[in-house]
């Protein structure tokens, strides 16, 4: 996910992410420049953490349905919570092949990234062959 | 020995009650590995109140993510979760499963399903892309 963040930047003008993610994230990485950390108001808070997952996803979906935003989320299990909410929710590798169908990455570049998701393990093999496949 | 009490010694405060529920075996070694370690229980009651030995620390750390991760294999909680269980960062996590061999539980549930969100996704995209 945390390498997939310079490319959210590059496709949309604006990241929005939830407070608890960017406090999560900035105990072990220095936080990208752009994103824009939000904090929920307390009927977000409280629904937020009525749904019982991790707190940044749990503020992830909330914010994301009440911005009307696409949300970028790993977690199969948080997915299916997700869309349950409304949520239009993306794993990190369906948005790398978005972006290079969508044509804002090259061949090069795109297949970089799909041998980094293969190397880390973190991408199911079906998955990844499946994103190696895609054309423009 | 109680189980609550256990639960108590073992479990770090943050923890819900419902993420207890099934942790009495492992706690019950937890246990007994810490009285070895460490001496008589009472000493490990008092042990979050007071500042750790770095042993200690490692050893409560070890107690957070071992629980963490058998909770995550169970499919009982999220990766966000089992983060939050086990004081990581959520990439560190996605680490120590690995790292364990538990399989990551990673969307979508089908190629099908990703075939039909990322066509979905790449409309929006190139939709931003003509009008930026």
């Amino acid at each position: 996910m945390t390498e997939s963040l310079d490319l959210l930047r590059r496709c949309y003008p604006r990241v929005y992410v939830p407070k608890a993610v960017s406090d999560e994230f900035s105990v072990a990485f220095q936080m990208p420049r752009g994103l824009i950390t939000r904090t929920l108001r307390n009927t977000q808070q409280a629904e937020a953490e009525s749904i019982g997952l991790g707190a940044g996803e749990n503020e992830a979906m909330v914010l994301a349905r009440d911005m009307q935003l696409p949300l970028i989320m790993d977690d199969g299990d948080a997915q299916k919570v997700a869309e349950r909410l409304g949520v239009e929710v993306y794993g990190s590798l369906e948005f790398v092949r978005a972006a290079f169908c969508s044509c804002f990455i090259e061949r090069e570049e795109y297949d970089e990234r799909i041998d980094s998701f293969q190397e880390s393990g973190r991408a199911h093999p079906e998955y990844v062959s499946w994103a190696r496949n895609a054309s423009k | 020995m109680s189980t609550s009490t256990l639960q108590f010694l073992h479990l770090p405060s943050h923890l819900d009650e419902e993420d207890t529920v099934g942790w009495e075996e492992e706690a019950d070694w937890r246990m007994k590995r810490f009285e070895h370690l460490h001496g008589h229980q009472e000493s490990w009651i008092l042990a979050p109140l007071n500042p750790f030995e770095e042993r200690r620390e490692t050893e409560v750390m070890s107690v957070s993510l071992s629980f963490a991760l058998s909770r995550y294999k169970a499919g009982l909680v999220s990766l966000g979760r089992a983060a939050e269980i086990a004081g990581l960062p959520y990439d560190k996590m996605m680490d120590e499963l690995q790292k364990h061999g538990i399989s990551l539980r990673i969307g979508p549930s089908s190629v099908e399903e990703a075939e039909r969100r990322g066509e979905r996704l790449i409309a929006a995209l190139k939709q931003l892309r003509r009008s930026s």
